[in-house]
């Protein structure tokens, strides 16, 4: 691998951190603090239709990615492209990578959810039966409960609507007198 | 003003009330039960508190959702987070792809955890019921000791990148205290504050006479509460909140109409109760828009009043906005390619009898359109015109085309437009009535036909001639050699001066004044054998004026010819309807009347000037969207 043909590529994408070129190859090292190694098996993942791609690890904290042209190239300019083309490839590919870990939760849940999925549609019964314990909230203040369990009246709401009238509790002050001007406060 | 075609101007598509680019995702709205943990007075599913959705209906909604092609699922009720399926229904909703979002009071989101397990599931969007900025207002109105609990929620919400709105429901009890609200909502800046008239419905109408306040003094204390908040922000440097309202008639808001926010504005296109079998599109039939408002320029996006309000109060406070010009078309967009592959001949095999569905589409905004093998569906989101005026343009008028130009706004419409009709798909089909249709291309020249029975009147005209709105003199081939023959002579009126100053180098046999029909001022003895309002109609902000003015110019035996164009839909590619938002034409009409409202117009000189119809042709599907009136004066 000559070092000489580096001129041609002095606009190095930000993703490599060097570039060296042969007439049928050209390899580039990355970072891997930057890049993790998912990143970089993804972006080259895309290039295995055009490109023989190899990838080592020449000195800790860095990686090596070579992708040899399974046709004789042309011109250096084509060489160029993939670099650049893979350097993109490898940056978007970090950035999923990075949005995959902020949402690792999410994506389980919906993972798991997806394989169940493929088991088919659960019956009605089943989903009937479902046990929601391990998805169940803490609720110590109590505020799932209907205004009726709390308030411990079967339908309260009928007398009282009809009457326009207040039931009891905290609210019980307010409502029907509850002119604005008293509730100005 | 008139010219050869009517010219489509197209369009202020964006709909006032919507941010560009947010809230774009469409959401279905699933009621997963009625039983609350609050019993606030004015709730509108106060009567349904004892009817709870099992877990299996719920799950399946959701799954349905999916299947419409929805991008988030917004549970409500009730309350829907006093259901222990909360997080299972927050996870299905993720593993389906979509997007998940609340209609909440908030207090269960006052855990952080809950909040923290939902946003894992991609909680997206919360629109939070606050009623007030105090316990005593808020609690007052919920009838519980809730306000703590919500306003926590709101904090704990509030920076999490959450499409999150607070609203505020008015009665009588909390409308002197909205900027108790504001005050409370101003650490948050990344929420929406909108201020809701009371429904009355449920409780609302219950306790009419205890909540209801006056829909002007709302309207005037939301605008105080609006202004009052948007000072404050400016004054703090923030961002936000920013201020909206809802289901207030906006000709009581003058400066903030533009601030309105609905269903629509939050891209929910279809709801579904407790026990439906399927998805209903989300619409304003709940409110009305009173016989005032005919002609009004905000009639589009203006909720008008609620039903139950307008009964009690009727209309008396409203003003309506005739000073302003409103469009005369809407684009529906390309949204999907339903099928490449359709062979289907009669309704049983029809895709929406089919899986597609019936009911979650709406009947005016959706459009689905055959041609050959290929079914697509559109959508129009346009706000310049209300739903129920959507739906009268669809079905009743029958006037939708297709654009087959390349152009922003087509001009030439016998060459750019196909007409789109009921396809014989439809006939007998049971579901016809509560169905949107599907649509075909027919392909007849429907504008020049029809404007043959113009042309056939203009032909026909003897002695004095005057033409109100004679734009750019499209009917030249019959007029000049009619007047050149001194068989009619002519004046031609229009307010636009190139258009004047073009006609005078064309037709030296015409006498041409540049001005409005109201500004007019003709010799006291001018009369006329026929006068002729050729697509200018609609351009005429007081037409009863002018018709006062010109009628008694009329000679006995003498006639009157109106002729105008009601407004369509135009079915467009996502480029043509995006070229078209992007090129914003100047709107000309005042109104986009039908033959049925320019005759309540002449009603009124029927007796004074013995007005009797001698013409007619009317709008409807499969004609062209331009009516003709004709009556003689005796
Ligand atoms: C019925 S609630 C269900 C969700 C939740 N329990 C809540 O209150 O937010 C849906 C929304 O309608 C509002 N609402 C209830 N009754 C109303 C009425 N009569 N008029 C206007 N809005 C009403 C609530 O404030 C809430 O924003
Ligand atoms: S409006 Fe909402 S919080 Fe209030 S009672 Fe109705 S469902 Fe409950
Ligand atoms: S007049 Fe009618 S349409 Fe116009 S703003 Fe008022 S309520 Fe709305």
């Amino acid at each position: 691998m000559s070092t000489d043909n580096q001129t041609s590529f002095t606009d190095i994408p930000e993703a490599v951190v060097s570039v060296a070129a042969t007439d049928r190859s050209v390899s580039m090292v990355v970072d891997s603090e930057l890049y993790p190694l998912q990143a970089v098996y993804g972006a080259s993942y895309i290039f295995i239709d055009r490109c023989y791609v190899f990838i080592d690890r020449p000195e800790p904290g860095k990686y090596r990615v070579t992708l040899t042209a399974k046709e004789s190239v042309e011109e250096a300019e084509a060489l160029r492209q993939l670099v650049g083309e893979y350097a993109n490839e490898l940056l978007s590919c970090a950035w999923r990578h990075q949005v995959t870990q902020d949402n690792r939760v999410a994506i389980e849940t919906v993972t798991v959810q997806a394989i169940a999925g493929a088991m088919g549609e659960p019956s009605l019964d089943d989903l009937a039966d479902f046990d929601f314990t391990d998805e169940a909230l803490d609720d110590p203040l109590g505020i799932a409960q209907s205004w009726e369990d709390k308030h411990g009246r079967k339908s309260p709401a009928e007398k009282e609507q009809a009457k326009a009238k207040v039931p009891e509790g905290e609210a019980a002050e307010a409502t029907e007198a509850a002119s604005t001007e008293e509730a100005s406060a | 003003m008139s010219d050869t075609r009517p010219r489509p101007e197209l369009l202020r598509h964006r709909a006032p009330g919507a941010t560009p680019g947010s809230r774009t995702g469409t959401k279905a709205l699933i009621k997963v039960g009625y039983a609350c943990n609050e019993h606030c007075s004015f709730c509108h599913t106060l009567e349904v508190r004892h009817i709870q959705g099992s877990t299996a209906e719920v799950d399946g909604k959701i799954r349905r959702a999916a299947e419409l092609g929805h991008e988030m699922v917004v549970l409500s009720g009730g309350e829907p987070t006093i259901r222990p399926e909360l997080v299972h229904w927050a996870s299905l909703t993720a593993s389906l792809g979509l997007d998940f979002g609340l209609v909440t009071n908030g207090q269960m989101l006052a855990y952080p955890e809950v909040v923290e397990k939902l946003i894992a599931r991609r909680l997206r969007y919360v629109y939070l019921s606050l009623h007030g900025g105090t316990r005593k207002i808020h609690n007052l109105m919920v009838r519980s000791d809730a306000f703590d609990a919500a306003y926590k929620a709101v904090e704990n919400l509030s920076g999490r990148g959450l499409d999150l709105a607070v609203n505020c429901v008015i009665t009588r009890h909390n409308v002197e205290h909205l900027q108790g609200l504001v005050d409370a909502l101003l650490p948050y800046a990344d929420v929406e504050v909108k201020f809701s008239m009371v429904e009355p419905k449920g409780g609302g109408d219950k306790l009419f006479d205890h909540l209801m306040p006056r829909v002007e003094l709302v309207a005037k204390r939301v605008m105080e509460a609006i202004s009052y908040g948007d000072r404050r922000v400016a004054e703090l440097g923030q961002r936000g909140p920013t201020f909206s309202h809802g289901a207030i008639p906006l000709c009581l808001l003058p400066g903030y109409e533009d601030r309105f926010d609905d269903l629509k504005t939050h891209a929910y296109r279809t709801m579904i109760e407790v026990g439906e079998p399927d998805f209903f599109p989300v619409d304003d039939l709940n409110k009305t828009h009173a016989d005032r408002c005919h002609g009004c320029a905000l009639r589009g996006p203006c909720p008008g009043l609620y039903n139950g309000y307008h009964e009690v109060y009727g209309a008396t406070e409203l003003y309506p906005r005739r000073d302003r010009p409103r469009s005369n078309s809407y684009n529906y967009k390309l949204e999907k390619l339903v099928s490449l592959a359709f062979e289907g001949e009669t309704h049983d095999d029809c895709l929406l009898r089919r899986g597609v569905g019936v009911t979650p589409w709406d009947r005016g905004r959706d459009l689905f359109v055959r041609n050959g093998k290929r079914v697509a569906r559109f959508r129009a989101q346009s706000r310049d015109f209300s739903d129920r005026e959507i739906y009268a343009i669809k079905h009743d008028l029958g006037q939708l085309y297709l654009d087959v130009s390349r152009k922003d706004a087509p001009d030439d419409f016998a060459r750019d437009l196909v007409q789109l009709a009921r396809s014989p798909l439809c006939e007998g089909c049971p579901s016809f009535a509560e169905c949107t249709g599907m649509f075909e291309p027919v392909f007849e020249d429907v504008f020049t036909r029809d404007d043959a029975k113009v042309r056939e009147v203009l032909a026909s005209l003897r002695g004095e001639v005057l033409d109100l709105g004679c734009g750019e003199g499209p009917y030249e081939s019959i007029l000049a050699p009619l007047a050149e023959a001194g068989t009619i002579r002519y004046l031609g009126v229009d307010p636009h001066a190139a258009a004047i100053a073009e006609l005078r180098q064309r037709w030296p046999w015409a006498e041409l004044r540049c001005t409005g029909g109201e500004e007019l001022e003709l010799d006291p003895e001018r009369r006329f054998d026929h006068v002729l309002i050729l697509r200018a109609w609609n351009h005429l902000r007081e037409p009863e004026r002018i018709l006062d003015q010109l009628l008694p110019r009329v000679r006995p035996g003498g006639t009157l010819t109106i002729v105008d164009n009601v407004a369509f839909g135009l079915a467009r590619t996502r480029d043509q309807t995006q070229r078209a938002e992007r090129s914003r034409a100047q709107f000309e009409h005042y109104r986009n009347d039908s033959l049925a409202d320019a005759a309540r117009v002449l009603e009124p000189f029927g007796a004074r000037f013995g007005l009797a119809e001698i013409a007619r042709s009317t709008v409807g599907p499969r004609t062209s969207n331009q009516w003709l009136l004709r009556v003689r004066v005796s």
